[in-house]
């Protein structure tokens, strides 16, 4: 089952205090693996903001499944991504205040979906995380937190998951259990996967490889 | 997850924070609840206890002393005047009503007051057990007194418990019992005013105060007096304080001037009650505000998870109601328990004051708990704006701090 899910063309953002920054144009289909690759400061998380509904581009349109995310209501973009995309961010992001299991709880409860308990349940078994529903983030080691924030990503079944540098701060043996749990994982959600970092070593999992170049581009 | 439990977790996570935010809105809750309760039942009590009273007369001597000795029962009389006195003014044509009170003694601290079945008629008061006081020397208890039909007992002279000068020359006999009125006649044993005057024409042998105590035999202290028409409360006093030795005072104008004396004492305390408050309400927002800036990392993960920016509002300003909320209800529950103890043990509140009125909720709670949750929703304001004003990109670029 293919076509294109998601696409951004002629993207630009201004940010303060710097030059706008143009971004190649993206095309991810259903259930592709897509790398962005580029080093720090080249704008890799701005473009994941962009294209996830949470930054407007100055210029360039964002298409998710051929609604024109911008364009959208801003509670409609706001449904859209709670429903549609999943997130694993580049330091965990697991809300201290909540327990493991109201973490990954936290994806359908802001969603607004109803919370499918049988599925947290999988999930943490799945990832090695039960007999741990009840910790606090601060009591899991950086492997469960990583796996947890993994399992919030994928609960609503998402048609993409993005992360960024899910394996910049890892070793290589770490690095390669994280990218197949991230394969893994989008492939039983159905889900296709976006990985923004600047590490090269996981280049090779990768077909569908977009770089952005140093500090982005200056925007004609 | 809620905006309500997600408040509820973050005020779990910072507890030291939310109880100091309680503890201060709760301070000055408690004082502006007690300020109020207590306030305003003296104030009921005043009106109450007075009702149905226009004119007090008695003996010359400062007018408020008068009116708080013979209608609140709370200071010493001004003196006695004669039963002729008394006499002539029944046949006064402004007086619609006149009610004589002949104090002076007391058991184990309650007063004795002689006076006539109009008295406790006047208070609505109904007996509880037994019957009305119609024979020298019987008597009715009021509700606080203890006492019991068929008890028997010797007045005391003076107004204080601790007097050792006894009236041996005849035992009162508790006829009836009065059903509480939460006015002064609760803390009175009510009798003839014949039973006092007798008791004090015989005094012990020996009693160096004889002579002065076979006077009062003759003497009323008090008329409590009900006039004919509005414009005769004004004449009336002005009448006799001119044309007699007698004083005529105005309870109603007494207890405002009194109030407006005890007022400047009250309007201090509330100032500090509301000074507490509007101090608690910094203290919130300083705490909403410094949770913010340590939480808007997560505020960005919940909009990146889909919620919208009013929900990310609707968290801070849970979280400031909730703990306004918290420390209005803990502070209103605490003024109430303060009030109940004041009007159980400060003896001057006994007889004002119904300790059980105390623990009743008053509108006053109704519109204390909307200033309170106000207040929650004031200082959440500027935070929640903010937060849903939160820059998701900027955050997540920069990642936790």
């Amino acid at each position: 089952m293919s076509g294109i899910l998601l696409q951004s063309k002629n993207i630009s953002v201004l940010r303060k205090g710097t030059p706008p920054l143009a971004f190649p144009d993206i095309r991810v289909e259903t259930m592709e693996k897509t790398l962005v690759l580029g080093p720090s400061g080249s704008g890799k998380t701005t473009l994941l903001s962009v294209l996830a509904g949470l930054l407007k581009p100055a210029t360039g349109s964002v298409h998710f499944k051929g609604h024109d995310v911008y364009t959208l209501a801003p509670r409609a973009r706001d449904h859209l991504r709670g429903e549609n995309f999943g997130f694993v961010f580049q330091t965990l992001h697991l809300l201290p205040t909540l327990n493991l299991r109201q973490n990954i709880a936290l994806a359908a409860d802001m969603a607004d979906m109803p919370r499918d308990e049988k599925r947290i349940d999988h999930l943490m078994t799945t990832l090695g995380l039960i007999g741990k529903a009840h910790r606090k983030p601060e009591a899991l080691s950086q492997g469960e937190q990583q796996r947890a924030a993994i399992a919030r990503a994928v609960l609503n079944r998402p048609k993409i998951i993005m992360t960024d540098e899910p394996t910049s701060a890892l070793d290589d043996e770490n690095a390669e259990i994280v990218l197949k749990l991230l394969h893994d994982q989008a492939k039983e959600a159905g889900a296709a996967l976006l990985i923004a970092t600047h590490d090269n070593r996981i280049i090779h999992h990768f077909k569908h490889v977009i770089r952005l170049e140093g500090r982005a581009r200056e925007a004609a | 997850m809620n905006a309500l439990s997600l408040a509820a977790a973050s005020i779990k996570s910072r507890p030291l924070q939310a109880s100091l935010c309680v503890l201060a809105a709760g301070a000055g809750f408690a004082l502006l609840s007690c300020i109020f309760l207590l306030s305003g039942s003296i104030e009921t009590s005043f009106m109450r206890n007075a009702e149905g009273i226009d004119v007090v007369i008695g003996a010359k001597g400062s007018p408020l002393q008068l009116v708080l000795s013979s209608v609140y029962h709370a200071d010493v009389p001004t003196g006695n005047i004669e039963a002729e006195d008394y006499e002539k003014m029944k046949h006064n044509p402004k007086i619609s009503q006149i009610i004589p009170l002949a104090l002076g003694d007391n058991y184990h601290g309650f007063r004795i007051a002689g006076t006539t079945p109009d008295y406790p008629a006047l208070y609505h008061a109904t007996i509880r057990d037994g019957v009305m006081f119609s024979k020298p020397f019987d008597a009715v208890a009021g509700a606080f007194t203890e006492l019991k039909v068929g008890d028997r007992f010797a007045g005391v002279h003076g107004l204080s418990a601790d007097s050792d000068d006894v009236h041996n020359f005849h035992l009162y006999q508790i006829t009836g019992t009065m059903k509480p009125t939460g006015t002064v006649l609760d803390r009175l044993i009510l009798t003839s005013v014949e039973s006092v005057q007798e008791l004090h024409r015989h005094p012990d042998a020996g009693d160096p105060d004889a002579a002065e105590e076979q006077k009062i035999g003759h003497q009323v202290t008090a008329l409590l007096v009900k006039v004919h028409s509005p414009i005769a409360i004004i004449n009336l006093p002005r009448e006799i304080n001119k044309t007699s030795n007698l004083l005529a005072a105005n309870p109603g104008y007494e207890m405002t001037r009194l109030s407006q004396s005890l007022g400047f004492g009250r309007d201090l305390l509330t100032a500090l009650g509301a000074g507490f408050i509007a101090l608690s309400a910094l203290m919130l927002l300083s705490s909403l505000a410094s949770s913010l800036s340590a939480r808007r990392y997560d505020l960005g993960v919940l909009r990146v998870l889909g919620a919208s920016p009013l929900t990310l509002s609707g968290t801070v300003i849970a979280e400031g109601m909730m703990l306004s909320a918290a420390g209005t209800i803990a502070g209103i529950a605490a003024g109430h328990m303060l009030a109940f103890c004041a009007a159980s043990t400060i003896a001057s509140l006994q007889g004002l004051v119904l300790p059980s009125e105390m623990l009743s909720l008053t509108q006053t709670d109704g519109l204390l708990l909307t200033v309170g949750l106000g207040t929650g929703l004031l200082a959440g304001a500027v935070p929640a704006l903010s937060a849903a004003r939160t820059d998701i990109a900027g955050i997540l670029a920069r990642g936790r701090a």
